[in-house]
């Protein structure tokens, strides 16, 4: 089937993406994971870059998220900050929930700063609006104001070359 | 021009759908006349009667659009004041910056403690598994020595066998006497074996019954 591709194909379902919960800080701008395929404390890292990898990457786009094998004695994670600064997670023999649920508190975005996030973007789309980039283009259009000058012209008493006609 | 040219428009858009085969349907000029239209001569010095209300309703109208208008004005200023630039806060990039960097340091924090968490398990790990490595390698060398002294015993058990049968070994010296012996005491092949496991010598026994020589067939 040409969509049902890779070893679990429900990772690249909508539905399951837009269920991420891990929204990184505004100032992380690199996110790498290092680990073995091979030795039962790096499992819970595998499984983590498996199922959470995609999820992370569809809600943070402009972060660039890299994955480093078979290079270390034992899995970490590395966050590089804007600033420079890093962060560096040990991931040594542990679950993939469990390194899900301390990054959610390390480098995620809070539940308020999402919440917060959604109603300004909200605001953004007022559809009263009009003008570039919305619906209306010109106040012309919108039921209940003067009609299109080009269609329908202004009344004398509203057009400059009667008001300040020299006669 | 214009006049003809806008009146046309107007035509075209107020009026309403001049089909050839109805009759009955009436065209309409405008629904209303154009806002820049002069007024028409009927109503040019047209003054329309003032209406009053009486007293008591004008003095409860006024009342009521007083209070109204009140309400409306308050809730204006507040909000004028509320979203007011004095009042907004502005953005100090300062500010954000420390923000930042404070929860960094708190995030360094709590990761801390958790890597400190793994690090001792860590190391448990890891001696443990040398440890077991170590015990592991022992018991391989003990094996193996095992097997080097089993291989030695053997090697030694042939050595002796050797050993032992090269005191029979015959050697220049007792060449003579083992020709001697051999001579004198001939060694004969010549026997039969039981199922019980006599040897029935043929030079001096004979068998206990004729047997006759088996024909061989050509067949065969």
């Amino acid at each position: 089937m040409p969509f049902m591709k890779g070893k679990a194909p429900v990772r690249r379902t909508l539905k399951y993406l837009e269920a991420g919960k891990l929204v990184l800080k505004n100032e992380i701008k690199v996110f790498t994971v290092n680990y073995n395929v091979h030795g039962a404390h790096h499992q819970g890292t595998k499984e983590f870059v498996f199922w959470y990898l995609p999820q992370i990457q569809y809600k943070n786009p402009n972060v660039q998220v890299a994955t480093f094998k078979n290079m270390t004695p034992s899995p970490f994670i590395r966050c590089f900050y804007e600033t420079g600064k890093q962060m560096l997670i040990d991931c040594d023999n542990k679950s993939k929930e469990d390194i899900h649920e301390h990054l959610l508190k390390i480098i995620g975005k809070t539940r308020e700063t999402l919440e917060a996030e959604a109603i300004a973007r909200e605001k953004k789309d007022n559809p009263a609006n009009f003008g570039r980039g919305c619906d209306r283009h010109c106040i012309c259009e919108i039921p209940g104001q003067i009609p299109c000058p080009e269609i329908v012209p202004l009344p004398n008493h509203m057009r400059g070359k009667f008001i300040y006609a020299k006669d | 021009m214009l006049k003809a040219l806008n009146n046309f428009k107007l035509l075209s858009m107020t009026c309403e759908t001049f089909s050839p085969n109805s009759l009955y349907q009436q065209s309409v000029r405008w629904g209303r006349k154009p806002l820049w239209f002069p007024t028409a001569k009927s109503k040019l010095f047209r003054v329309s009667p003032r209406k009053r209300l009486p007293k008591e309703e004008e003095v409860e109208k006024r009342r009521l659009y007083n209070s109204y208008r009140t309400q409306v004005k308050s809730i204006k200023q507040y909000l004028e004041e509320k979203y007011s630039l004095e009042n907004q806060e502005a953005f100090d990039e300062e500010k954000h910056k420390m923000e930042i960097e404070e929860d960094f340091i708190q995030c360094s924090e709590i990761n801390d403690k958790w890597n400190e968490e793994i690090k001792k398990s860590r190391e448990e790990r890891v001696e443990k598994e040398l440890q077991e490595s170590i015990e592991d390698a022992k018991r391989r060398l003990e094996k193996r020595l095992k097997i080097y002294a089993e291989q030695r015993e053997t090697a030694e058990e042939a050595v002796r066998q050797v050993k032992e049968a090269s005191q029979h070994f015959i050697t220049p010296d007792k060449l003579d006497a083992a020709i001697e012996y051999a001579i004198n005491n001939p060694v004969d092949y010549n026997f039969a074996l039981d199922l019980d496991g006599n040897k029935i010598r043929g030079r001096e026994t004979k068998p206990p019954s004729k047997i006759e020589p088996e024909k061989i067939s050509a067949k065969a």
